[in-house]
């Protein structure tokens, strides 16, 4: 049994009743969803655990806006769903699958994968290249912002225990996207990438309208590379457009890597996983 | 107004929690430290076919079956599984009357030393409730979390195949 000072568990069931208690208890309260690795890691000061997972935070549907997500849905739920698979060449489902085992697909929530920011997670970069928002709720109100910014440094802690995530949007213009996801890791269930990629491309009788392109695992929060999308957008599809593109990119992720000797390799990687992808998402 | 849960809160009283729990479907009220995995839970309460393993998450031997889905009991707080529904691999079958998921593993010659088979068990009747007739690939996917160190795998996907042929009456593939 792991060390900690837990002395009650509660259960809310509306994200109102979720927040009331968060804000209530701040730190002595610790949210949970799927668990996973959460549980291992629980803080000295909390005393009570949030258990959101009765919320009704669970389904994957489309409207006029885009495609919502709901943030209690498993990574499982996202890897079967026939609407993701459906969604942006099904890069959604696609970098669902490549996660983990299936054990934790099954318990893991795109929430807590999200929220937890970690490098290597699967879920940030592809939610980061097909312009997601995040939106949550604060106050009785709800908020949205682009997702990047649920990524930087703070965010989550500024916001604290004041907010809760409810769901990712994604908006409807990338439906017809093409996209493509891939990582490098020692093993295929092994949660610790060196390198993981996504393209999702705007294509247009065999030129690219749009290029989104996100890099994680080898960077402390996944990335888009604007620099290797400036070399694919208003291209011809091509083996030369998509060579150029991954070149950019590895030049892009040197500098953001501080061209650390130690990243070298992973950018090397992250450059050939990112041409593989956008090969992949031009010609399926 | 909020809704109420329907599941509450549980305040610890002495260093202990009661959780009201349905195990292999007879409720059960188990008095739990705060802070425990349902792995240890389980375990203290008799369910020793829960096996522990590498206790991070790694290795789904601790794999039960929770309301239906394959769940890691050693990720999870007992706390969590207030209210809702456990199945071990004690409530699948009997030594005399074995479920015939455990069936083919014999029969498939699934089983070595037989650490990671309770998991391996679960994982595939949670595999073959969601989709009675899988493929091999689906199968190698869906226990893709179960580790075995004796065997190469190849056996107990055979299992799982001829448990999904046993379970539709016997249909040949």
């Amino acid at each position: 049994m792991v060390k900690n000072n837990i002395q009650q568990f509660c259960f809310p069931a509306s994200v109102p009743e979720a927040l009331r208690l968060m804000a209530k208890l701040k730190a002595k309260a610790v949210v949970v969803a799927g668990g996973t690795r959460h549980t291992r890691s629980i803080a000295p000061q909390v005393e009570t655990v949030v258990d959101i997972s009765d919320l009704p935070l669970k389904f994957i549907k489309a409207d006029r806006s885009g495609l919502r997500i709901g943030a209690l849905c498993t990574i499982s739920d996202l890897e079967k769903s026939p609407l993701l698979a459906g969604w942006a060449g099904g890069v959604i489902a696609q970098t669902a699958g490549l996660s983990s085992n299936a054990l934790a697909r099954g318990m893991g929530t795109v929430g807590g994968n999200v929220c937890r920011a970690h490098p290597y997670n699967h879920m940030p970069p592809v939610f980061l290249a097909l312009d997601a928002a995040a939106v949550y709720s604060e106050g009785g109100r709800e908020k949205s912002v682009p997702f990047a910014r649920l990524l930087e440094p703070g965010f989550m802690r500024e916001l604290g225990h004041r907010c809760l995530l409810t769901e990712l949007r994604v908006p409807a213009a990338t439906k017809s996207w093409s996209g493509a996801t891939a990582r490098f890791a020692l093993t295929p269930s092994q949660w610790e990438s060196t390198a993981h990629c996504v393209a999702a491309l705007d294509l247009q009788g065999g030129t690219v309208r749009r290029a989104a392109l996100a890099a994680a695992a080898l960077l402390p929060r996944a990335a888009r590379l604007p620099k290797a999308e400036a070399a694919l957008t208003g291209k011809p599809v091509s083996e030369e457009t998509a060579w150029a593109a991954s070149k950019a990119a590895v030049f892009e992720l040197e500098e953001l890597t501080g061209r650390a000797a130690a990243k070298a390799y992973a950018c090397e990687v992250a450059g050939v996983l990112l041409r593989r992808t956008i090969l992949e998402a031009c010609h399926g | 107004m909020a809704k109420k849960s329907g599941r509450g809160t549980l305040t610890a009283e002495k260093g202990e929690l009661e959780i009201r729990v349905e195990i292999n479907g007879r409720p059960r009220c188990l008095r739990v430290a705060p802070g425990e995995y349902l792995l240890d839970a389980l375990r203290r309460e008799g369910y020793k076919g829960v096996k522990k393993g590498c206790d991070n998450g790694d290795c789904g031997t601790c794999t039960v079956l929770l309301d239906g889905k394959p769940v890691l009991s050693c990720m999870m707080f007992a706390a969590q599984a207030h209210g809702r529904k456990v199945t071990t691999i004690e409530g699948l079958g009997t030594p005399s009357q074995p479920h015939p998921i455990q069936q083919a593993f014999v029969e498939a010659g699934a089983v070595q030393c037989g650490f990671c088979i309770p998991g391996m068990v679960l994982a595939t009747k949670a595999l073959l409730d969601e989709n009675p007739d899988p493929d091999e690939a689906a199968v190698r996917r869906a226990l893709d979390g179960n580790l075995c160190r004796c065997t190469g795998y190849v056996k107990q996907v055979e299992a799982a195949l001829l448990a999904a042929r046993k379970l539709q009456g016997g249909k040949q593939p």
